[in-house]
Order: structure tokens, then sequence, then C-alpha cells
């Protein structure tokens, strides 16, 4: 079974439920008709069946554990697959294609000049100030 | 798991890969006990609550494929039939085999 395969089982827990039953269910029924072919009654036949089989709680965990025997091969594919996707979605490997335009100049805003910032403002003169200055009025 | 309880499981596969390999054809689990009743002549009756639980390792380990098919009586069934890797695996356990007999008569001889 391709690890794929164990991942994915994971997902189909109640699918597999039904299968395991319904295999223990065919098993049974055919045991039950061959011991009434042997001679026993259908009540007998159905009782001997099922204490030949032993406890169908503790098979079925059996048939679970058997399943998942590779999950721990499974759990890491899945971790792995997870981790690429993230990876992929953060460093944007993984966007949406953009459409094939036309080749353009180079937009003016693109290019960023150097502009130095402006030259502060002259000290204003003794009589500017004086002017501004209204507190000895 | 301990060496006796890996040895009886070894001998279930043993007798599941045989039985398959030699039917020809694919088998139920029902089936695949049956059928090692019959030739052992009654001397094996592999325990049934065993069977299911092994099959579905073997399922895993991918030395037999199972799929759903119809039974003679009509009724949905799980088949199973042996791998290529099953066929390598069985050609090991039965030289295994071979050689645990072949040690236990020596020892029944000159022990």
């Amino acid at each position: 079974m391709s690890a794929l395969s164990r991942f994915l089982n994971l997902f189909r827990s109640g699918d597999l439920e039904k299968e395991f039953d319904e295999e223990l269910a065919f098993h049974l029924a055919q045991r039950v008709t061959a011991n009434v072919r042997s001679g026993m009654s259908e009540q007998e036949a159905e009782v001997a069946a099922l204490e030949q089989f032993g406890s169908v709680a503790q098979i079925k965990q059996e048939m679970w554990e058997a399943r998942m025997m590779n999950v721990r091969f499974a759990a890491p594919l899945g971790v792995g697959i997870v981790a690429i996707l993230c990876w992929l979605a953060l460093v944007g490997v993984w966007r949406s294609p953009t459409p094939d335009l036309p080749e353009r100049p180079t937009p003016i805003y693109a290019v960023k000049r150097r502009v130095p910032p402006p030259p502060p403002p002259p000290p204003p003169t003794w009589d500017e100030f004086v002017a501004k200055v209204r507190s000895y009025e | 798991m301990g060496k006796t309880s890996d040895q009886l499981q070894g001998t279930l596969e043993l007798l599941v890969l045989r039985t398959l390999a030699s039917a020809g054809e694919q088998l139920h689990g029902f089936g695949i006990a049956e059928r090692i009743k019959q030739v052992s002549a009654e001397a094996l009756r592999v325990e049934e609550g065993s069977l299911y639980p092994a099959l579905h390792r073997m399922n895993e380990e991918g030395w037999v494929l199972s799929e759903w098919g119809t039974s003679d009586n009509n009724r949905r069934a799980r088949f199973y039939k042996i791998t290529t890797k099953g066929r390598r695996r069985l050609t090991q356990l039965e030289r295994d085999w071979a050689r645990h007999v072949a040690a236990v008569k020596r020892v029944i001889r000159h022990a």
C-alpha cells in the first residue's frame, strides 16, 4: 500500500469501520451456514460461530492497529506536505499567474531620485522676532 | 512482541501466503481458513479472530492485495490475492520454516 493511501486512510475512518463490519459479518454468516450444514440448529450455529470467532470488538481493534501500523510513515509525509505548502505560500512561488502584458517603458514612479531635503529657514532678525512676540506689549 | 509470538505470527503468514499462492485465485478470509483446514486434513485450524488482523497487516506490508467482490452465494466479500512481494516473502518464510524444522529434527535425533 502506498504512503499516500496510508495517509488518506486517516481521513476515511468511517469507511474503514464499515468495511471491517461487513467483512466480519460475511465471515460469521459463512460460518453459521457451515455449522447448520454440519447438523446444528440455526441458534446453535450462531452461538458456535460467535464462540469460535471471539470478541468482535477486539478483532476490529486489532484490524485498526494493523491498518495504522504504517501511519508512522504516513504522518510525517502529511506534515512534510503541509510544511512545503506553507513554505511555497510564504516565498510567493505559488501565486496566481500574471497575464502576459505588452512590454512597456518603466513608469516614472518606479525610479526614485534622491532629492536633498530643503535647507532650514534662516533665523529671524531681531525686528522680526520682536514683531512676532507680543508678550512685551 | 516475544520470539514465540513472532514465530506464531510468522506461521500464520506462511500458511495464508502459501494457501493464496497455491489457490491460483483470490480467496476471502473464510475461504482461506477453510482451505487450510481441508489441506491439513483438519490438523490445523486457523484461529479466525487472528486471521483478519493478519490479513490486514499483510495488506499493509504489500504482500497481499484485497478487493471487494461477490462470493459464490452472491454476497459482497473482500477477496485477497498474493502479490510479487508476497511471493518473495513466502519464499523467505518457507526457507526459515525448513531451517526451524531441520533444527528441531536434529535435537530429536541427537539430544
